[in-house]
């Protein structure tokens, strides 16, 4: 409630902003344009002005505050803006991410199951896979994908020796990797179109952890987090 | 009435018998779907089901193969020689039924390619998860649709593995 020397009936002094129009009265009234904050006060009348009415100039056509928030001030802007926001959603996750949720221990201890994550169809458009790389692999479609690690490049030499990749017979380092099982595995040449690719987590034996040569077609791309 | 609700009253009357065709005239193809994922669905378990449910189930399963069913499994586990026939399937499952508790199957990707009027092919991966686990299992198999008397049956399951596996030493 605004209270002023307007409530001891005392003139109140004109100022710039305002302007003095006949009423329906006859007599004049002071509009004064009000800023949106004050609209609580802009309708209430000031007392000791009885000759005079404070219009907002808003207030007749205001929609009420459930109206704001279910489809804001301006309804036609908001069923845009929502539009907007469906077709950024059905591109981003239909044509460049895919949403993923860790469903298996393969990639422990770096993603833990439950995790959720996204892999990028088009991140190998502008890079082509690297070691390293945690990416997303398809099996029969994109609904059920594998997350594993590139350590493997086209061309390579790979093999497993008491738990330790080697490429090219040179061990390679690998600070992702705990607890490693003493897995033992033969030679595997990779064609020019094949990476090697596995999990993070080798506790297990070597047999029960899904592991090889996956043409570069069957990668999606990589994980974004 | 005016032109806009005309045209949104047709376009709801062309979709929904649109739906209904689909609904009661299902192409092969969506016939073979629906027994994928019928076959599904009666190889799941809730861990609630008693004896009888469970061998109701695990009868409506085996009836989802024909008499003949070839089931090769060899590249992803120790089961070499593989199931052949509905009979072998059902005793196998039969055996296995004390062990079944909670166990979720579900079907994705299913790709089909109808080859004649009476058989089809079909890719697709399956993937199981047991009551209270988060781990899920996933696989991708090959299956050979037979038509018999008007009813898509399983002739032929082969696991696929997409890539090239190393030799463990």
């Amino acid at each position: 409630m605004f209270i002023g020397p307007e409530s001891h009936g005392a003139p109140r002094p004109k100022k710039p902003c305002e302007t003095e129009e006949p009423g329906p009265s006859g007599r004049n009234e002071v509009k004064t344009p009000l800023p949106n904050w004050v609209d609580g006060l802009g309708s209430e009348p000031i007392q000791g002005m009885s000759d005079a009415t404070i219009e907002s100039g808003e207030t007749g056509s205001r929609p009420a505050w459930w109206q704001v928030v279910l489809v804001g001030r301006n309804p036609r802007f908001t069923a845009v803006r929502i539009a907007a926001y469906v077709l950024l959603v059905v591109v981003v996750f239909g044509c460049i991410l895919i949403p993923i949720k860790v469903a298996g221990p393969s990639m422990e201890p770096t993603y833990k199951i439950g995790q959720v994550n996204a892999v990028n169809r088009l991140s190998f458009k502008f890079h082509p896979p690297a070691r390293g790389d945690v990416v997303g692999v398809r099996m029969a479609g994109e609904s059920v994908i594998y997350l594993k690690r590139i350590v493997g490049l086209p061309g390579e030499r790979i093999r497993f020796r008491r738990g330790k990749v080697y490429i090219n017979d040179e061990p390679l380092d690998e600070p992702y990797v705990r607890h490693p099982a003493p897995w033992n595995e033969a030679e595997m040449q990779l064609g020019d179109d094949e990476f090697f690719i596995v999990g993070d987590n080798r506790t297990m034996p070597a047999k029960d952890h899904t592991h090889g040569a996956f043409r570069r077609s069957d990668l999606i791309g990589r994980v974004v987090l | 009435m005016n032109r806009s609700i005309r045209l949104l009253v047709a376009a709801t009357v062309v979709a929904a018998a649109v739906g209904l065709a689909w609904h009661f005239w299902p192409s092969e193809e969506n016939r073979i779907r629906k027994a994928i994922g019928g076959m599904a669905a009666d190889a799941t378990f809730s861990g609630k089901e008693g004896n009888f449910a469970k061998m109701a189930k695990i009868e409506s399963l085996a009836g989802h193969f024909t008499e003949d069913a070839d089931i090769r499994v060899d590249k992803v586990v120790d089961l070499d020689s593989g199931l052949h026939g509905r009979e072998s399937i059902r005793q196998v499952l039969t055996a296995g039924m004390p062990f079944i508790g909670a166990l979720k199957v579900q079907v994705h990707d299913v790709t089909v390619e109808i080859v004649d009027e009476t058989h089809a092919k079909a890719l697709m991966v399956a993937s199981a998860q047991g009551g209270g686990q988060k781990d899920i299992a996933a696989q991708e198999f090959q299956l050979k649709m037979v038509k018999e008397k008007g009813k898509w049956l399983v002739g032929a399951v082969e696991a696929v593995l997409g890539y090239r596996k190393p030799v463990i030493q």
